[in-house]
């Protein structure tokens, strides 16, 4: 049988001392150095976007972002929500990063991310439509027209590129839904284009 | 630039823990939102990177992670007004004060004849007529045409009292409204006449907001505590 500290523990997190320091003690320098080279990892997968003389000053702003106003972002923590300190760090710090990249009217790209559109969609709808080279744009349009729920599936499905699995993972719903989704969308679509013809 | 998303709807939404009425709004929100939905993509998708990767090989250059220390502590380090500044700063008032009675060619022994009470000096209330103690302190600032002077006074335990004139041209600056903001309490508002006074505010975090003709002018940020007062630098964006 465990002790019932580790129990606590587990329920209620562990935040290290660093952190409680920071809060605390008002002192973070400890905080910051050992997070320092995770922020650091955060802005560097920006790097199609982000320069690299601008790598240090958004780290700079990150920590900043993180500590102002008596580290109110990171007091805003709550342990017991389910995230780790590090992905409440993540979060922030790429809040931030966007927020800078849109401020210069840039968009923010990861350096995993595609900006290609997915054509299986246009394989599958192309039966229903004959003029084969205007059928992305037309498609395009009518995507706009649908309800809310189906074009939020196009958006990921068709413009992110993403697999249903992910959209899944990413809806917090479960692949079925996702599949059953996909096939009430695409036949919302069919019939749309069948009308427009 | 504001998000739409709160930080902590973000939070609970990534985790799993956004209730189902929420996650259904939020959804609702994403359709019709490109940046909240690309914002969250993102967020998604360094979340993945966060858990898959091994991110702990990446590591910053030490002269940039020295620079970037330095550089926080600069800007988060507030600045530190000890209690006993004050006994300087009124010290500095009071001779500022026997230099102008000079300027008039009056000797000061003459001026202020033996056994006579201290001199009242012009715009300054009772509670700074005090004995000089290591209870004052005085703050000036300058925001535009406007100086503003705070007197902080030690009125009882862990009580203080903020008494604070504002001028323009070297007058009562006029249509100015201060209100004060404590951190985990309320807030008072005064329209400013000659000086406002905020009576027993206890050791806390406050917000000073200067505004005329209903526009805020500028803001202070200071914690009171036992030590003195800490005014936090301006680091908003």
């Amino acid at each position: 049988m465990k002790p019932k500290k580790d129990l606590q523990k587990k329920h209620t997190g562990y935040l290290d001392q660093r952190f409680h320091n920071c809060i605390h003690e008002n002192d973070c320098e400890a905080f910051v150095l050992k997070y320092i080279d995770f922020v650091y990892y955060i802005v560097l997968k920006f790097r199609p976007s982000v320069e690299e003389y601008e790598v240090a000053e958004l780290v700079h702003d990150i920590f900043i972002e993180l500590l102002k106003n008596n580290r109110e972002k990171l007091r805003k923590y709550d342990v017991s929500k389910g995230l780790s300190l590090r992905s409440w760090i993540n979060m922030i710090a790429t809040r931030t990063v966007i927020n800078a990249l849109r401020k210069k009217k840039r968009s923010p790209i990861l350096d995993t991310q595609t900006t290609e559109p997915n054509n299986h969609l246009a394989d599958e709808l192309k039966s229903y439509y004959s003029e084969g080279n205007h059928l992305m744009a037309r498609i395009e349009t009518l995507i706009e027209t649908l309800p809310k729920r189906y074009r939020l599936f196009f958006d990921l499905f068709y413009y992110q590129n993403m697999e249903l699995a992910e959209i899944a993972d990413f809806l917090k719903i479960t692949r079925d839904n996702v599949y059953s989704m996909k096939y009430k969308a695409i036949k919302c679509l069919k019939k749309k284009l069948s009308k427009g013809e | 630039m504001s998000f739409c998303l709160d930080e902590t709807i973000i939070a609970d939404y990534l985790s799993g823990q956004l209730s189902f009425i929420r996650r259904y709004q939020l959804k609702r929100h994403l359709a019709s939102c490109k940046k909240c939905l690309d914002e969250l993509l993102i967020l998604h998708q360094m979340q993945k990177a966060q858990e898959n990767e091994n991110f702990k090989h990446t590591k910053m250059p030490s002269h940039s992670v020295n620079h970037i220390v330095y550089l926080i502590n600069q800007q988060l380090n507030p600045k530190y007004v000890p209690w006993k500044s004050s006994k300087s700063s009124l010290k500095k008032t009071f001779t500022g004060f026997i230099n102008r009675v000079k300027k008039f060619g009056c000797p000061v022994n003459h001026f202020i004849p033996a056994m006579q009470p201290i001199p009242v000096l012009r715009g300054f209330s009772k509670i700074m007529r005090t004995e000089m103690s290591e209870q004052h302190i005085d703050i000036q600032k300058k925001i535009d045409a406007l100086k503003v002077n705070i007197f902080f006074q030690r009125s009882k335990d862990a009580q203080v009292v903020m008494e604070i004139h504002v001028t323009q041209d070297k007058r009562p600056a006029q249509n100015v409204r201060l209100t004060c903001i404590r951190k985990n309490d309320g807030l008072d508002s005064r329209l400013l006449k000659d000086k406002v006074i905020f009576y027993d505010c206890p050791f806390d975090q406050y917000t000073m907001i200067i505004s005329q003709h209903d526009t805020e002018r500028g803001r202070f940020v200071f914690d009171i505590n036992a030590d003195g007062i800490y005014e936090q630098e301006n680091i908003e964006d």
